[in-house]
């Protein structure tokens, strides 16, 4: 398609809509059906032969006022990191703007700044468009979002009164609503600005659900003032076949570990936007394991360089064409229900007393009678009152030199459903426990349930440790911050 | 309610389809949706439906034969929404 008839067809789609309106919403229909699929993002990256035309066009178009948002929004939540945001800065200052609304002032201050380097638009148009793609996708999730809330309650508030019209709702356009709020920075602040927000009544938490597959649910807890948890639930743009979850746990006085926890699902998010998928095929699975011990090392440096003390946990899970990676550092942990219907902890915590555990354990279970099966089940729900069981000895950042990842590949086929765990969820609940929970839960709402449970539970230890110097006889529930991650996996899903 | 459903029709037609939109409706006690076609790549125009639904296992049971009232308040949501997203456009 020549860009010539693209602009016709973009100004066309406009202009129907424009005109039908008029006549009645329902004859209308079709152009809002057009209309929506030109804001649709994923219109434009599915693979069609228009689609770099498309995104050529809009770069040059659109480029400046998707550019200029996500700057100002960079701008006016962190300090300036580049000579573009720098500028931008200081025109928000200067300017005094404040919301993102004005678009044309925000338009010409971009158009602006673009121009001042060397003439921007006649670089290489793959370029700009590789670009623009991403803002586009980025900044137009965000905008629809807040859109297709802003449109729902106006509409409710003119309905409700004239037509007895309730509940209305506009269906959101697969926004990744986490994703959003992990670039934005708003994951780990927005806990004092929502109340009554999620099906954890009454408590600040955030729920994220992704087409019914994922879901994630963090929550600061009863005791701590910051939320240091940060969670990732997505798809590679290229196929949603691919997908990666992942929890952080910040460490870090201040609000350092927050920071640390956020900056790690960032960066995952956009390395993983770009990952190779090729890397995701079962041959390849040393690569990938390569490539993201490289990547986390990198994010392990930035945050050494930027914090004195401040690091993060981090358990994270890729799912690839036949098996699914695990990483991780330190004791946030990653569990699968297998086809058994059994609970599996898959990965191992960087804490010396789980070592132990482990290695007195670690033989193959079909080798242990039944005592000693039920010794090692009690032993190991022991850890997590032990008064050492927060000291971990691998983490990302906290002046590290190198970062070590544990991994672990499962075949797609051997799990139903996969979860991660911050360890304020983890110390909280016994595996009998999440295993109970998860084999008696909708999916749906599993990833809340055990938030719930662990924020409103408090363990005992068995009466006979009771006086042990060793253990703490209650874990409060709600001590920490509380975040699961759930994939639903239909593939290993007999049940 | 999720983005692509399986509507059965009044005729007992069966189809996946894009939901636009879904409301309730206090004067005449049932719920509605809105809807079009679902295509994997969406091209040309596509028609909007709309109906009086109940969901059942995953599958909304629509009716699409509505009274003139309920043409008319379907309308109204419509146009409403459409004015909505006009306004924010011209910001």
């Amino acid at each position: 398609m020549d860009e010539k008839k693209l602009k016709n067809a973009v100004y066309t789609t406009y202009k129907v809509f424009n005109e039908r309106k008029k006549d009645g919403a329902l004859q209308a229909s079709g152009a809002l059906a057009n209309y929506m699929k030109y804001r649709d993002p994923n219109y434009f990256t599915s693979t069609n032969g228009a689609r770099q035309d498309i995104i050529k066009y809009i770069a040059r178009e659109e480029l400046a006022v998707y550019l200029s948002r996500y700057l100002l929004r960079k701008a006016t939540s962190e300090r300036p990191r580049n000579h573009y945001e720098s500028l931008l800065y200081q025109a928000i200052q200067r300017k005094k703007l404040e919301h993102i609304s004005d678009r044309r002032i925000i338009s010409e201050l971009a158009y602006s700044m673009l121009g001042e380097e060397k003439n921007f638009f006649e670089q290489d148009s793959d370029k700009i468009a590789e670009i623009a793609c991403q803002l586009f996708t980025d900044e137009v999730a965000y905008e629809k979002e807040e859109e297709a809330h802003r449109i729902q309650q106006e509409a409710q508030k003119q309905l409700e009164s004239r037509f007895g019209v309730k509940n209305l709702r506009i269906n959101p356009i697969a926004v990744n609503y986490c994703a959003q709020e992990v670039l934005d920075g708003t994951q780990i602040s927005i806990q004092n600005d929502i109340k009554n927000n999620g099906n954890l009544e009454g408590r600040p938490a955030r729920n994220y659900n992704l087409n019914d597959e994922m879901f994630a649910t963090t929550d600061i807890g009863e005791k701590r003032k910051n939320q240091e948890d940060s969670v990732l639930i997505m798809y590679h743009p290229k196929n949603p076949k691919y997908k990666m979850l992942l929890v952080a746990d910040g460490m870090g006085g201040h609000q350092d570990g927050e920071k640390a926890s956020s900056q790690i699902a960032q960066k995952m998010y956009y390395w993983f936007n770009k990952l190779d998928t090729q890397l995701l095929s079962s041959e390849r699975i040393g690569d990938l394991s390569r490539e993201w011990t490289s990547q986390l090392q990198e994010i392990n440096d930035e945050i050494n360089k930027m914090y004195a003390n401040a690091g993060s946990t981090f358990v994270g899970a890729i799912v690839g064409e036949e098996n699914t990676l695990v990483a991780s550092v330190g004791d946030s942990r990653a569990y699968f229900l297998g086809k058994d219907n059994e609970l599996y902890q898959i990965t191992s915590d960087d804490n010396p007393a789980y070592q132990v555990w482990k290695r007195r354990w670690g033989q193959p279970e079909a080798r242990l009678t039944p005592q000693m099966l039920d010794a090692k089940k009690v032993e190991k729900d022991l850890l997590r009152f032990r008064k050492d069981s927060n000291r971990i000895h691998s983490a990302i950042g906290v002046g590290q030199y190198d970062v070590r990842p544990h991994y672990i590949s499962v075949p797609n086929d051997q799990y139903s459903t996969l979860m991660l765990f911050s360890d304020g969820v983890t110390d909280c609940l016994s595996d009998t426990q999440i295993k109970a929970i998860t084999q008696r839960t909708d999916y749906k709402k599993l990833s809340q349930m055990l938030v719930a449970e662990a924020i409103q539970q408090d363990s005992y230890i068995p009466r006979q440790y009771r006086n042990d110097g060793d253990y703490n006889p209650v874990i409060q529930g709600g001590k920490d911050n509380a975040t699961v991650a759930v994939l639903k996996n239909k593939q290993g899903d007999e049940r | 309610m999720k983005r692509i459903v399986n509507i059965v029709d009044e005729e007992n037609n069966e189809g996946k389809y894009e939901i636009f939109c879904s409301f309730d409706s206090e004067i005449t006690g049932k719920s509605y949706v809105i809807f079009t076609e679902y295509t994997e790549s969406p091209s040309g125009t596509l028609l909007m439906k709309a109906g009086s639904y109940k969901e059942e296992n995953d599958k909304l049971y629509v009716n699409t034969k509505l009274t003139a009232e309920e043409n008319e308040m379907i309308s109204n949501v419509l146009n409403t929404i459409i004015n909505q997203a006009t306004k924010n456009d011209k910001k």
